[in-house]
């Protein structure tokens, strides 16, 4: 062997492989470092009157520096409350390989969480009621099977809206609450409800309701009012457009005040709504799958709350007479006048 | 033309510096001297990357604990401000329960991490209350009493409570309070606020870190209020108490800290200082991302360090070759010289020494040649010389033995009587003729055989001989020699199953040699013992007498040519003076030992070995 060739073997044993290797790390971390690839997420409208939501997630998306078409897809599918359409559309997304999955309503959550068991797929739900109850997670603060969300938390405050109500008008006792308690998430929020009554020290005059036409018919049979106030649950007869508008028609001919759910319906005649915003809860969403996305394994990132807003619809307080309280507009987040 | 030059042993260059050769050390030296440098140098480049880096890293994460301490604290400074302003009208402007309702529906309308408000007096109870979740249907009398917030407050300072988790929500929420402060500057009670610290993370979690970087705030007891990666926010994370003290050491000098991370990983640190609450911002990075750049510069060091030195060895070796081109002709030159190629002519390249040099040893091996030329003619003279001198004497022995075969037939005939009785006197005379010729045909067979030796030309016929058989053999043809001498022969007393390897007729010529000489040398009616013994795995045979003996200063010249004691003994100076040199040159043919020992006048004892034939 030739010195040179010693010198070259010597050299080459004891500098050359290092350096490889130390090469081949560096070209594998350059190459590992995808930031730029477009991320697909499939988002699931479990009901259309949510589809607020998903304006407010794409907002904060974009906020959070993932551009629709650019760095990110979105996949919008509507269920229009078929649970069956649920099902097939989850397993669409699944399909597709979405790199995550968010959903709005409960049932939207289930139908996904089912799809994506066996897959590597996040999963963000937006306006649950009790997730851990309803079995969308196990729990709040470490929730498994990589799903996390944004919670409504009606249940908590539900019974605020009474509170409300009480001090806008002290002298009011009943109140019509057209119910359908077969309906899953009617479960989550009544028992609160019926014990915030009790402490404001109201009749909830609870009435099983599962049809518009059921809304119609009661309404129409009455020459009376034989209550003084309605509350609106989030159940869909009473949030249907002729629902709704069968009930803001009894109000307004018997000039009694509607406790609202949305937005809308404030603006369609409620005297109030304490909810939270669906908006909001999208840019929520936002952030939980900027998280999740951002995190390189999968790790339970907490269930976060949706924060209640309090829209006021003041001429109507005026209108009917009301009292116009000063903290409360002062808490209001939009006052309608 | 032949030559007796010995040749080279090998054709490399003569070795030197531990068995390298030069050109290999040259070129060590060179490649050695470089990579030594380039190592220097990378090494100083290496640590100032090293300081730079860690003033990189210590800049950056001082920034960025900056800008997350600044969020913090801007949004706790806001909910102070807000607080301290709720509570300074509360105590001096509003002073009553309708216009605190409405204080503290804007104070939990502008913060929506707030939860609930109370205003409480000094004694723990509430006198307003707000919450954003739950219904406020009744105040609650002395909720606060001996709360550690009521002497806070009585000291007018704010109080901060320790984190807790909602039961119902799971998230984590802290109490503040504020003294209200009467028109009079008394304490008259406090504005106490539930908050939920997810708003702080919120800040914390959309601040700009870099990859691997994570920002947190702890307070003194190390508990983590809130996080930049939201799974770690409820994982009710607290530090260990070195881990805390080196944070608040670091708050306190501003350098990096070297600690184990919250998840059990080497990160560095830098944490800053709240200022009026005793928490701190921290904000670290993995020490293997932060070192990236620096092992990145590393690599790219060694690489070049790599490329450089091979780079350096090739120069070398090509500069070492140049240099050490002329010796290794040099040295070429000499071997062909040794090898008696002479007259290699002159180098014409290189340094004037190695030219000067060349030619020295060119003049030199020319020489050399003229000696050798020399030499070699005396030596074929003094082989011709030999040779003739071999054939004369070959021719004269021959020519010597014809005549006495035919004088010592005729001095038999004379002496037995074959012309008739001669005069006593004409008959010594005749006798004496007879024995001359006896010894003149002697000391012609013992030329002869001398010659053969010295010329190798003596042939020997080797078979297996029994060595008992051998010695009796050789008594019985010398046994006239003990008659004539008036000696006894005893032979071997014990006969030993030897045998051997050699030659009938030669080892009989030793053998007889040695018995005549025995005889001749002994006393009158002495008794020579003939012995033979085994000694390991020869065989020694031995001819001992009890005669004068031989001088001690002969002994060395004993077994030379033409050798003899003492000539002046006319009856033992019957030899050629050439016996022993004969037997001595027949026993190492044989593989054996020929010698002499004797007693101190008592007997004299000459033996020879034999290897015995397994």
């Amino acid at each position: 062997m030739s010195f040179v060739s010693e010198i070259h073997t010597s050299l080459s044993r004891s500098l050359l492989k290092p350096i490889l290797i130390g090469i081949l790390a560096l070209t594998v971390a350059a190459c590992g470092k995808d930031d730029t690839k477009t991320k697909n997420i499939g988002f699931l409208l479990g009901v259309d009157v949510f589809k607020n939501v998903f304006e407010g997630f794409k907002n904060g998306m974009t906020e959070q520096g993932h551009f629709d078409g650019k760095n990110v897809v979105y996949h919008l599918s509507a269920a229009k409350g078929d649970r069956a359409q649920m099902k097939s559309m989850c397993e669409d997304f699944v399909a597709k390989k979405v790199d995550l999955i968010v959903t709005t309503t409960n049932g939207a959550a289930l139908a996904c969480k089912a799809a994506i068991k066996g897959h590597n797929i996040p999963m963000v739900f937006t306006v649950v009621l009790s997730p851990v109850r309803s079995g969308v997670v196990d729990n709040l603060q470490a929730p498994s099977n990589n799903i996390t969300g944004v919670r409504n938390p009606l249940d908590e405050f539900i019974g605020k809206r009474l509170e409300f109500f009480k001090t806008m008008a002290p002298g009011a006792r009943r109140i019509w609450l057209p119910v359908n308690t077969n309906y899953p998430t009617t479960k989550h929020f009544l028992t609160a409800l019926r014990d915030g009554a009790k402490q404001m020290d109201l009749e909830l005059m609870e009435q099983e309701i599962k049809s518009t036409s059921e809304i119609i018919d009661y309404l129409g049979s009455l020459d009376t009012a034989p209550f003084d106030a309605i509350f609106i649950p989030p159940n869909p007869a009473p949030q249907s457009k002729e629902g709704y508008e069968a009930i803001t028609n009894f109000a307004d001919m018997h000039q009694l005040p509607i406790i609202g759910n949305t937005l809308r319906q404030v603006e369609q005649g409620a005297l109030f709504s304490y909810h939270v915003d669906k908006k909001q809860v999208g840019h929520q969403a936002a952030y939980l799958v900027n998280q999740v996305l951002s995190s390189k394994d999968t790790i339970p990132f907490p269930v976060i709350n949706g924060e209640p807003d309090l829209v006021l619809n003041l001429s109507k307080i005026r209108a009917l007479g009301l009292k116009t309280d000063n903290a409360l507009i002062s808490f209001a987040r939009t006052i309608i006048e | 033309m032949t030559s007796h030059v010995p040749e080279p042993t090998t054709d490399q260059p003569a070795k030197s510096f531990g068995g390298m050769s030069l050109r290999k050390a040259l070129a060590l030296t060179l490649v050695g001297l470089t990579v030594t440098a380039i190592v220097l140098v990378g090494s100083v480049s290496t640590w100032k990357i090293w300081v730079s880096e860690r003033q990189a890293i210590e800049t950056d994460l001082s920034y960025r604990a900056e800008q997350a301490a600044s969020q913090v604290r801007k949004f706790l400074s806001s909910l102070q401000d807000s607080l301290e302003t709720t509570a300074l009208l509360a105590g001096i402007v509003t002073r009553s329960d309708a216009n605190n309702r409405v204080l503290l529906a804007r104070l939990m309308s502008r913060h929506s991490g707030v939860r609930t408000l109370s205003i409480i007096d000094t004694d723990g109870s509430e006198i307003v209350k707000s919450s954003r979740m739950d219904i406020v249907s009744k105040l609650t009398q002395l909720k606060w009493r001996n709360h550690p917030l009521l002497s806070q407050i009585k000291n007018r300072q704010p109080y901060i409570g320790k984190l807790t988790i909602s039961a119902v929500s799971h998230e984590p929420l802290i109490t503040f309070a504020v003294p209200v402060l009467s028109n009079l500057n008394k304490v008259e009670g406090a504005l106490v606020a539930e908050f939920n610290l997810r708003f702080m993370w919120e800040a914390l979690t959309v601040l700009d870190l870099k990859e691997g970087q994570d920002a947190y705030v702890i307070n003194e007891a190390g508990r983590v209020l809130g996080h930049s990666v939201l799974h770690q926010v409820l994982r009710e994370i607290h530090l260990p108490k070195d881990v805390v003290q080196k944070h608040f050491e670091s708050a306190k000098t501003g350098n990096l800290s070297h600690i184990f991370g919250i998840n059990g990983n080497e990160v560095l640190s830098v944490a800053k200082q709240m200022n009026s609450i005793n928490w701190l911002v921290v904000v670290n990075v993995p020490t293997d991302i932060a070192y990236t750049p620096l092992y990145q510069a590393i690599w790219f060091s060694v690489v070049v360090i790599f490329l450089v030195g091979t780079l350096a060895a090739v120069v070398a070796v090509f500069f070492a070759n140049k240099l050490t081109r002329p010796l290794t002709d040099l040295i070429f030159q000499s071997a062909e010289i040794a090898r008696g190629r002479f007259n290699q002519g002159t180098l014409n390249q290189g340094a004037s020494e190695i030219r000067h040099l060349s030619q020295a040893l060119n003049d030199m091996s020319l020489q050399l040649k003229d000696a050798f030329d020399k030499l070699e003619t005396a030596k074929t003279d003094a082989e011709k010389a030999s040779q003739a001198k071999s054939e004369f004497l070959a021719t004269v022995s021959h020519e010597l033995r014809t005549p006495l075969t035919s004088i010592k037939g005729v001095t038999g005939l004379l002496c037995g009587g074959a012309l008739g009785d001669m005069p006593a006197k004409a008959l010594d005379m005749v006798k004496l003729a007879n024995k001359s010729t006896d010894r003149l045909t002697i000391l012609v067979n013992d030329i002869l055989d001398a010659e053969k030796i010295l010329s190798d030309r003596m042939s020997f016929n080797f078979q297996e001989l029994d060595i008992n058989v051998l010695v009796n053999n050789a008594l019985k043809e010398n046994a006239g020699y003990a008659i004539h001498h008036g000696v006894t022969f005893a032979g071997p007393e014990e006969k030993l199953d030897i045998k051997v390897y050699g030659d009938w007729g030669r080892l009989t010529q030793v053998l007889s040699n040695l018995i005549s000489n025995a005889a001749k040398f002994a006393c009158d009616d002495d008794v020579i013992h003939i012995a033979i013994e085994r000694q390991d795995s020869e065989v020694r045979i031995s001819v001992t007498d009890h005669g004068p003996g031989v001088p001690e200063d002969y002994i060395d010249k004993l077994f030379e040519w033409f050798s003899q004691a003492d000539s002046s003994d006319v009856r033992r100076n019957t030899g050629s003076g050439l016996g022993l040199f004969i037997s001595k040159s027949i026993i190492n043919r044989h593989n054996g030992q020929i010698g002499l020992s004797q007693g101190a006048g008592e007997h004299t004892t000459f033996y020879f070995t034999l290897p015995i034939l397994e």
